[in-house]
């Protein structure tokens, strides 16, 4: 009894280090964003491939919240869901992109590059361009 | 012997029911679920025998909710993992289940990874599973206090259903 206490214990500082470690890689591996004025654009292409293009000047740091400012400032607008990823795009534009129906879902370019980060993580930069696309798989 | 099979059956049919149920209950609060906890109570109670199948089954069902994607494959493993990592530990009482509950949040992104690193290779899987750490380490904690606080009731609760 008194050994099963001790590798409880042990456990629980275990755990607790394995926290610090995880926040360290994440907090020395972020990426990076910087503050101030900038001028990025959000385009939509649509399931028609239509493009359309949005201007926004922002301080923010995150594209959730650019795409937030742009709903607010524009006539862009798109609703998300929480996920256990962060925020998930199910509908840009008034058009709703369901995978359980047919594959398809809202992909996320910056620059031209398919997007590594949800959308509360993609950092923003002065030039940016945000490219929300409907894909199917 | 038909008897028991039906009292089987019952019980993975009840189990999948609660994991839907939970996980639903749950939507609005991402990261904070029921499901690990749940499943470790099933599988200390009924053993993995019927607690397996109720997993599948659950991940079957969230396919077909959700649609079918790479993370309904890891559904498809994970869940049977912590069945086989629950029937394997002697874990007694409610704090070392919840360092098992914990542990399990806190590698999620990580197995999660694996099958990234399949698909894309290794960069893709180091940055996805970074990315998703501040989730991890959401989903690792509360699971430990959740499971800290419910793995007693819960399991007394199980002793309203027979299990033979």
């Amino acid at each position: 009894m008194k050994n099963q206490n001790k590798k409880t214990w042990i456990a629980v500082v275990v755990g607790l280090l394995v926290v610090a470690a995880m926040y360290f890689v994440w907090s020395t591996n972020r990426p990076a964003t910087s503050a101030g004025a900038k001028s990025v654009t959000v385009e939509v292409k649509d399931s028609e491939g239509t493009v359309s293009s949005y201007e926004v000047h922002t301080d923010s740091e995150y594209l959730i919240d650019v795409l937030n400012e742009a709903a607010a400032s524009t006539e862009f607008s798109f609703e998300a869901i929480d996920s256990e990823y962060g925020p998930y795009i199910t509908a840009v534009n008034g058009e709703t992109a369901d995978f359980s129906v047919n594959q398809a879902y809202w992909a996320i370019y910056v620059n031209g590059n398919y997007g590594e980060y949800g959308a509360d993580q993609q950092p923003v930069n002065d030039g940016d361009v945000f490219q929300l696309a409907y894909e199917r798989s | 012997m038909r008897r028991k099979r039906i009292n089987s059956f019952t019980r993975i049919a009840m189990m999948t029911a609660v994991l839907e149920t939970v996980k639903f209950a749950l939507n609005a609060f991402p990261n904070v679920e029921l499901v690990t906890l749940s499943i470790i109570v099933f599988t200390r109670r009924f053993g993995w025998k019927e607690t397996v199948p109720a997993c599948l089954l659950f991940a079957i069902i969230e396919c077909f909710w959700w649609g079918f994607g790479t993370w309904s494959m890891v559904y498809f493993v994970i869940w049977p993992f912590l069945v086989l990592l629950t029937t394997l530990l002697p874990l007694e009482g409610a704090l070392p289940h919840a360092l098992l509950s914990g542990f399990f949040g806190l590698g999620f992104g990580a197995f999660c990874a694996l099958f990234t690193l399949a698909m894309a290779g290794l960069n893709a899987a180091i940055a996805w599973w970074i990315t998703g750490i501040p989730y991890d380490l959401v989903h690792g904690i509360a699971n430990f206090i959740v499971a800290l606080f419910l793995f007693k009731p819960l399991m007394k609760a199980m002793e309203y259903i027979p299990n033979q």
